[in-house]
């Protein structure tokens, strides 16, 4: 398969200064840290973790929302860190990304068909009166009346809002979409719409989608392959069927046995973890899982696991494998 | 037959009349009956400046000594001062002087204020430090004080008193532009503008400053008032505009040395005229911020 994003070492550290006048940095949050994946062409890859596991930083890093601290990210072959804005503007067209809260993306003063236009008159695939039909067929596609064309954000409800965002993300036709939780702010029956939506378009116009969520349901229902993260780092990368059928990583196994079963007499060997996620401050000596581990090792609070290939297309970063 | 689609709520939505954001602004401000109070004032002063030319009874500075010193009377409905002058004619052609005063200086400052602000605000670091500290060195002096200090030396007239009130009213702009702006480049919308490869200066002006409109306008509308009195107070002190041009202040000025004789015409109606026209902007001001803000109009 051909790969269209490929992310090697990706790391972001967020320096905490102390001090008003002359600050110096006290600490580093380890955001991401050292981040390696493979994004395949046409296919929809899942990136999990809880809150604070850094899957918004990375996607925002791929993007050039932040600056990374170090690594690289190639798209088709690209390496596309190191150029300077201007030089990457063009290259924006190619990956568009969908937010999380469709209530503070989208401009309130601007139309939404202004908001849709926008990226198609920047980037001159259109102008005069063929964006307004291509507005109009955008928002067609993403199943809004193209009669609201020139209404307000706050005239629409948070699952047509989503849609507009879609739209604009659709609109420069773009080869990858990274999309932040774009069902999490929704409601369940609201989020079941949106993500056949984000389906049917991957299979009418061969998109790629990076999707962070914390959902495992989601995720399940939309992802082939499914990236893990814990505390900045990635833990387990699989096929869906491999990873939902045999977990390999502690991390991974705890948070599958979390996913509720819709059967009152369905017995589960639910594995609680214990203790908080710790700081990305301070992150423990060893694996960064060890302390709420319990498959823990001795090895775990010295060495760091490496990522390994241990089955066909199945990598895990864990001693016990 | 087509059944009409209940489900789907679009549908149902549209058979209303539709009501725009400035719909409901408009809507939210005439809710409020102070605001329409202040608009009222506002707009009576603007009328008198603009139509003193026509409507005035007489010329302004047409002095008859014969009559001077006069207290409200048919021939002078407001009284005359110590050169016989009318003094409603003067009131009203001070108007015209006073309103250009007060509202050019703060367009001028609302210019510079955005733009030092919103630059500020949304590029943050050491040009944020920069710019800001400036701004606070402005601060730190009273503004009247300062005014008098630039006056003195760049000597009186209009011309000076708009620039003198527009520089001292640049760091009130540029704060309340920099927290709006801080507040707004966190949204969402601001990073969307990004990944579809909108250049910084169109992010700034078109999709941040564009929602820091209303905190700007109620800011710059209480300015307004602010730099009229300003200008009274700097006319008062004969820094301001010269004789024999009326303006609310030099005609208070002229009136302060008459009032223990009991000639109280002369300081009384000025004074009225720059109280109902502060009372104005500022229920203005206050209107408009609350209709501006989404929070306190329902939808």
């Amino acid at each position: 398969m051909e790969t269209l994003l490929s992310v090697r070492g990706l790391t972001k550290f967020f320096p905490v200064r102390r001090g008003v006048l002359l600050s110096r940095v006290v600490a580093q949050v380890r955001a991401v840290d050292d981040v390696s994946f493979d994004l395949h062409k046409g296919e929809i890859l899942g990136l999990v973790g809880e809150s604070g596991s850094g899957k918004t930083t990375t996607g925002r890093l791929i993007v050039r929302l932040l600056e990374a601290t170090a690594g690289e990210v190639s798209f088709e072959g690209q390496s596309i860190l190191d150029m300077t804005e201007t030089a990457f503007r063009p290259l924006r067209r190619d990956m568009q990304f969908i937010f999380q809260d469709p209530y503070s993306s989208l401009n309130p003063r601007l139309t939404v068909g202004h908001t849709i236009a926008e990226p198609l008159r920047r980037h001159g695939v259109a102008s005069g009166i063929p964006v307004r039909h291509r507005v109009q067929e955008l928002m067609d596609i993403v199943g809004l009346p193209p009669r609201f064309s020139n209404r307000y954000p706050h005239e629409f409800s948070g699952g047509q809002r989503q849609r507009i965002g879609v739209a604009r993300a659709l609109a420069l036709n773009p080869k990858l979409i990274v999309a932040d939780e774009p069902v999490s702010a929704l409601d369940v029956s609201i989020q079941a719409q949106v993500l056949n939506l984000l389906h049917r378009l991957r299979r009418d116009f061969g998109l790629s989608y990076l999707f962070i969520a914390h959902d495992l349901n989601v995720v399940q229902h939309l992802c082939e392959r499914i990236a893990v993260m814990y505390l900045g780092k990635l833990v387990e990368v699989a096929d869906r069927d491999a990873l939902y059928a045999e977990p390999l990583h502690p991390y991974t196994q705890a948070l599958i046995s979390a996913i509720p079963v819709p059967s009152p007499r369905a017995r589960r060997n639910r594995i609680i973890l214990k203790g908080e996620i710790p700081s990305p401050m301070n992150p423990p000596e060893g694996c960064y899982f060890h302390p709420r581990c319990q498959a823990r090792m001795n090895i775990c609070m010295r060495e760091r696991p490496r990522m390994r290939e241990v089955k066909s297309g199945h990598h895990v970063a864990c001693h016990l494998h | 037959m087509a059944t009409p689609d209940l489900a789907d709520p679009l549908v149902a939505e549209d058979s209303q009349p539709r009501r725009s954001q400035f719909r409901l602004f408009v809507d939210a401000f005439i809710a409020n009956r102070l605001a329409v109070v202040g608009l009222v004032l506002v707009l009576i002063a603007v009328f008198a400046g603009v139509t003193a030319d026509w409507i005035a009874p007489q010329d302004p500075n047409a002095q008859n000594l014969s009559r001077r010193l006069e207290p409200p009377s048919a021939d002078y409905l407001l009284g005359t001062d110590q050169y016989g002058r009318d003094l409603l004619s003067r009131i009203l052609h001070g108007t015209q002087v006073s309103l250009a005063v007060g509202f050019f200086s703060i367009v001028i400052a609302s210019g510079f204020g955005v733009l030092f602000g919103g630059i500020a605000g949304y590029l943050g670091g050491i040009i944020d430090d920069i710019v800001m500290r400036i701004m606070d060195v402005f601060l730190a002096f009273p503004a009247l004080i300062l005014a008098i200090g630039i006056l003195a030396v760049l000597g009186p007239s209009v011309g000076n008193v708009i620039t003198v009130i527009a520089v001292v009213s640049i760091p009130q702009i540029a704060r309340v532009t920099r927290s709006a702006v801080l507040t707004q480049k966190e949204e969402e919308y601001v990073q969307a503008a990004r990944v579809i490869g909108l250049p910084v200066h169109v992010r700034l002006f078109k999709h941040v400053l564009l929602n820091c409109l209303a905190p700007i306008t109620v800011q710059a509308t209480l300015l307004v008032a602010w730099a009229i009195l300003t200008e009274t107070a700097l006319s008062f002190l004969g820094l301001g505009v010269r004789p024999p041009t009326p303006t609310w202040g030099t005609i208070l000025f002229e009136g302060k040395d008459y009032i223990l004789l009991n000639i109280w015409w002369m300081s009384l109606f000025p004074g009225i005229a720059i109280m109902l026209t502060m009372l104005g902007l500022n229920f203005l001001g206050d209107g408009l911020r609350d209709a501006l803000d989404p929070k306190v109009r329902t939808d």
